[in-house]
């Protein structure tokens, strides 16, 4: 698509930081914020402008103009957010939405106007939904979309027509061009490019290329686009949870459909509810193999849904459910043959989508194992989806295991008494109880990896196997060699065997 | 004392495997278990080696497959340990723990696991948690006898009613003694203490079988086995030194 096809509409939101607020008196408010030493309006309302207040104006001198004026704090963070929100919302519309603070947000309407029954229908929509939710837009529709917004801050039709304001915010900038007799864009597009760049700086021939359309800007859409994707709205907002279920098979049985086409299966699948509020809620599955069941997915997003924190709040209901599948991987038409083997295999990964959707990715665990003789790093548990099975070496015929089932990481340590310093352990204190040592086995001495290290420290441990006289046996290590490398080794219980 | 080597156990008594139940000493306990615990059912273990006797039974299920662990999110008993459940005989890479953070989720986790067939067992490390009371053990019992998958309960107490196949308290037993006074493969004594419509208050010492994956009644493997130094392996006196890697 060429940059000149391109129908970018812009909402140019002037009272944003007042309306946000949603006040229900009527008088006149400034949103002010600390400036060396002094309160300075930054934002006002319409009924504030109106009284002559304006941003840069001292709130002293506000406070003489208009006496009973009300002072909030200007919150340029939670603005933007705000406008991320409304961006949010209005993915409705398109899925190319982007927040352009602290202005307004942007909506990408080339090619899905006609859906809403031209631009003209369109604008009036996104203006009408604003004017619900409490806030006054000014639209505008160009090419780009710095020209859009511009046009919608300053009005006019044409790019050429608008102030120098929209150019730059820069104060020595602008006394510059005023200085130049210019007062215009088109008068400064007129002149040549090297004598603008080097009389006002490059940053101006910038802007100067945003609002002329000679720049490609892309927009950084709100939501990740999908190229399968399906949608539903509703004349009348659904607000029950059957109707919203019987709406998502819809969707999903689409999706599969449009991903049976390409011989695909999702790995990520994100519903957003648009409420008719303007809010939207993500609720997102994702699998660990591709998927293309839609009753499969169905019952994932109900374990999703069951699992979520806070609960969907359908408030007035929602008018709008969108299914897209950001993530996709080749499925084809033999895997899903379902025999002997395979049938397992295949109700093993839906229980691992089913757990993963209800408690979260990382919480079903494999144990995974390292080439290492230090024993805490020899196994541990990382997630099922990014582990593959570890091989393990079988254990010799007819010994007893020589390796605890249960490690504690740290280790615990323990009063040891020993008869010779170096020798096994006859009597230990763990948890506050004194336990014998009825039987022995070692020590199995693992040295501390010497050849990670460069200042060639650690201490070498003696491992032993040791049973109490009730019979439970433990892993004891004593924490370096006597004499070689300590006088007075520690001693520690590393793991509890069966 | 003279060198003694470590012997292989001795062939395994002729035991008729009973379908749908896992053997354990062949003796009075399968007699009155009626050829065995049942598989498809749930059964509740408590006492200092409850976790132990559990990984074993899911080790000796006849049915290949994954074993779920739903972990006890206190975990004040250290954590699982591959290396050591290798050694156990079991392949580590069987074992899927499942971190439910909290036990209604754990019981919810467990719910759907037992109603996936392809798993070999499923572990639900309930602790001492008031809410696997009655109803919930009815429902994991209900559940395993639908589906099948054998269902092991571990907890930390033994007041709370339930409607598990049978309750079992485990404890570590003295193992029988090797060369050198090393103590040998991993015993358990354990006591029925409760069955559905059974006999309970039976006692049994059995010892885990690493090698084929079962358990062999503690009677039936004497205390010091004959001198053959043909079928030993390694040979004492100790210590020995795996990797001896200090600098001296």
């Amino acid at each position: 698509m060429g940059a000149g096809s391109r129908r970018i509409l812009a909402l140019y939101l002037p009272w944003l930081s007042a309306e946000r607020l949603h006040r229900t008196d009527q008088t006149p408010l400034v949103l002010v914020a600390q400036e060396r030493g002094r309160q300075v309006i930054r934002a006002t309302c319409p009924a504030a402008a109106a009284e002559g207040l304006h941003p840069g104006l001292a709130l002293a001198d506000a406070r003489a103009q208009v006496p009973g004026v009300a002072v909030a704090d200007h919150d340029p963070a939670a603005d933007a957010a705000c406008l991320d929100w409304l961006a949010d919302g209005a993915t409705r519309w398109s899925p190319m939405a982007a927040a352009l603070a602290p202005h307004g947000f942007l909506i990408d309407t080339s090619g899905c106007a006609h859906l809403f029954g031209g631009e003209a229908s369109l604008i009036a929509d996104v203006v009408t939904r604003l004017h619900r939710l409490g806030f006054t837009a000014a639209p505008a529709i160009a090419a780009t979309p710095a020209a859009a917004m511009a046009l919608a801050r300053f009005g006019g039709s044409t790019v050429a027509d608008l102030p120098l304001t929209a150019l730059t915010d820069l104060e020595p900038v602008a006394v510059a061009l005023r200085r130049a007799g210019l007062k215009r864009v088109g008068e400064v597009a007129a002149l040549p490019r090297a004598a603008v760049a080097s009389r006002f700086g490059e940053a101006l021939l910038t802007a100067l290329d945003a609002l002329t359309e000679s720049a490609p800007q892309p927009l950084d859409p709100r939501v990740p686009l999908a190229e399968v994707m399906a949608e539903q709205r509703f004349p009348q907002p659904i607000a029950t949870a059957d109707a919203v279920r019987a709406a998502l098979e819809r969707l999903l049985l689409h999706c599969a459909v449009q991903l049976g086409q390409r011989g695909h299966g999702g790995r990520l699948f994100a519903l957003a509810l648009y409420r008719a509020d303007g809010h939207v809620a993500t609720v997102t599955v994702e699998t660990a193999a591709p998927q293309r069941d839609a009753a499969v997915l169905l019952r994932l997003f109900d374990e999703r849904i069951a699992a979520l924190n806070d609960l969907l709040d359908p408030g007035f209901g929602y008018d709008l459910l969108r299914l897209a599948v950001p993530v996709t991987h080749t499925l084809d038409e033999s895997q899903l043959g379902l025999e002997g083997g395979q049938l397992a295999e295949t109700q093993l990964a839906e229980l691992v989508d089913r757990l993963t959707a209800r408690l979260g990715r990382g919480r079903i665990r494999r144990l995974a194992r390292a080439d290492t003789h230090i024993p805490e790093q020899a196994s541990f548990d990382l997630p099922l989806a990014s582990a593959p099975p570890a091989r393990w070496e079988p254990p010799p015929l007819g010994e007893p295991p020589t390796r605890p089932i249960r490690l504690f990481d740290p280790p615990q340590p323990v009063e040891v008494l020993a008869e010779v310093p170096d020798g096994p352990p006859r009597r230990f204190r763990w948890r506050g109880r004194v336990l014998d040592v009825a039987a022995h086995e070692g020590p199995e001495r693992i040295a501390a990896e010497w050849w990670r290290r460069k200042d060639n420290a650690g201490l070498t441990r003696d491992y032993w196997r040791i049973e109490d006289g009730d019979g439970r046996r433990y892993w004891l290590f004593r924490h370096g060699l006597y004499d070689r490398e300590t006088v007075g080794p520690r001693w520690y219980l590393h793991g509890l065997f069966a | 004392m003279p060198p003694v080597v470590r012997l292989l156990p001795p062939p395994p008594p002729d035991r008729p495997a009973v379908t749908g139940r896992l053997c354990l000493d062949g003796g009075i306990a399968d007699a009155a278990l009626n050829g065995g615990l049942a598989l498809a059912g749930c059964h509740e273990i408590y006492g200092p080696a409850a976790s132990a006797f559990a990984l074993m039974l899911a080790l000796a299920a006849p049915r290949a497959g994954p074993i779920l662990w739903l972990a006890d999110a206190r975990g004040d008993e250290g954590r699982l340990y591959g290396a050591g459940l290798a050694e156990l005989g079991g392949d580590p890479g069987r074992l899927w723990l499942v971190m439910a953070g909290n036990t209604l989720a754990a019981l919810r986790a467990a719910a759907e696991a037992q109603r996936c067939a392809a798993l070999a067992c499923v572990v639900i490390e309930a602790g001492s948690a008031s809410a696997v009371d009655l109803t919930v053990t009815r429902r994991l019992q209900l559940a395993a006898a639908a589906s099948g998958v054998f269902t092991l309960l571990v907890r930390a107490g033994p007041a709370r009613p339930s409607a598990a196949l049978t309750r079992w308290r485990a404890r570590a037993a003295p193992a029988r003694r090797l060369a050198g006074n090393a103590p040998g493969p991993p015993r358990l004594a354990l006591a029925l203490e409760r069955q559905r419509g059974g006999p309970a208050d039976i006692d049994i010492e059995l010892e885990w079988d690493r090698d084929r994956r079962r358990f062999l009644p503690a009677s039936a493997i004497g205390q010091r086995l004959p001198v053959g130094a043909a079928f030993g392996r390694r040979v004492a006196p100790y210590p020995r030194t795996v990797s001896a890697l200090a600098v001296s």
